[in-house]
């Protein structure tokens, strides 16, 4: 997220008049889904697809695993699939500290 | 056709499995053989890779085991519930290039269609894939975008929005009921609506695929026999 907010500055959560009849005001993607949300709705598809790309940058270098966690409401589950492997990090990386909640 | 498309289309920032919408032809199964040769991909659940069930709507499971892609899900699917065959989706599809490679992605109302199914998970995707391309194309959109978020908004304050701004087509209101409830302009009203509208579709989901988890069902028996023996 803070990838995007650097590159698209937060607009102002004015109402924009719909362009056809200049009365009714049209509602703000930030009154529906929030700051964050609204910065991701506004990049182009590409733009969208380049930041994913950072995103996964990111998730390598934290020691995210490629292999997806049980989806155990699809009705392709199959508890045999499951990978062993730890999905929440690289070998190496360990929790030096923990928040109380 | 899953979560990578998704994030083109605005709904999703990230995803690590590859869902894969693919003609079930016996060239083009062998090219995609060939392909996650490539990628040391195995099947990892059942049913097996073959033709035969993906036609009758099941998913190959695969993981790679490349290197480069160690541990990657890849699902092949060749049919979805409620969703038109391969043929149409391949005339609708969006075709983006990436570093020089070309990626053909499922066209946004047909993903929309795919990802209307029992899962938590796909609901808040469906509702936010709707509201990017609105919010992209309000100001000058085509009648085929209307009809599109006339049939498949589920954001309440939209769905106000657009009825105040749009004829509602008679066609439509047969074909969503829940249009009817825009004169009122209620929220509340919509929501309960739009919740109701989502669970009859669940329950569809669900009961479409009884008989194909039966069919897993069976085949995990198997595999497990198979295994002990």
């Amino acid at each position: 997220m803070a990838l995007r907010s650097n590159s698209s500055p937060p607009r102002p959560r004015l109402r924009i008049a719909c362009r056809e009849c200049k009365l009714c005001l049209m509602i703000t993607p930030e009154e529906i889904v929030g700051e964050e949300w609204a910065a991701w709705y506004r990049l182009t598809p590409l733009e969208r697809w380049r930041e994913s790309e950072k995103l996964w940058q990111v998730y390598f270098y934290l020691g995210g695993s490629l292999d997806t966690q049980p989806d155990t409401q699809s009705p392709f589950f199959d508890p045999g699939t499951s990978s062993a492997g730890a999905a929440y990090g690289r070998p190496g990386m360990r929790i030096l500290r923990r928040s109380r909640v | 056709m899953g979560g990578q498309a998704c994030v083109f289309y605005g709904a999703a920032e990230f995803s690590r499995d590859t869902d894969l919408a693919i003609l079930a032809s016996a060239e083009n199964l062998a090219r995609l053989k060939k392909s996650l040769k490539d990628l040391k991909a195995e099947v990892i659940a059942v049913p097996p890779f073959e033709a035969k069930y993906l036609r009758k709507g099941h998913a190959i499971h695969f993981r790679c085991n490349h290197v480069e892609a160690r541990g990657m899900r890849v699902d092949v699917m060749t049919q979805m519930r409620g969703v038109s065959p391969f043929s149409r989706l391949w005339a609708r599809r969006t075709t983006i290039e990436v570093d020089g490679s070309k990626i053909e992605l499922m066209g946004l109302p047909d993903l929309v269609q795919a990802k209307k199914t029992q899962r938590d998970k796909d609901w808040p995707m469906v509702r936010r894939l709707v509201e990017v391309s609105y919010f992209a194309n309000r100001e000058t959109p085509s009648k085929d975008q209307v009809r599109f978020w006339f049939l498949e908004l589920r954001t309440p304050q939209l769905l106000i929005e657009l009825a105040v701004r749009y004829q509602i087509p008679a066609q439509l209101l047969r074909q969503r009921p829940l249009l009817k409830a825009l004169q009122t302009k209620e929220e509340s009203i919509l929501t309960k609506l739009l919740t109701e509208e989502e669970q009859s579709v669940r329950d569809a989901d669900r009961q479409y695929w009884m008989p194909l988890k039966k069919e897993l069902e069976i085949l995990r028996h198997a595999r497990v026999s198979q295994r002990k023996q």
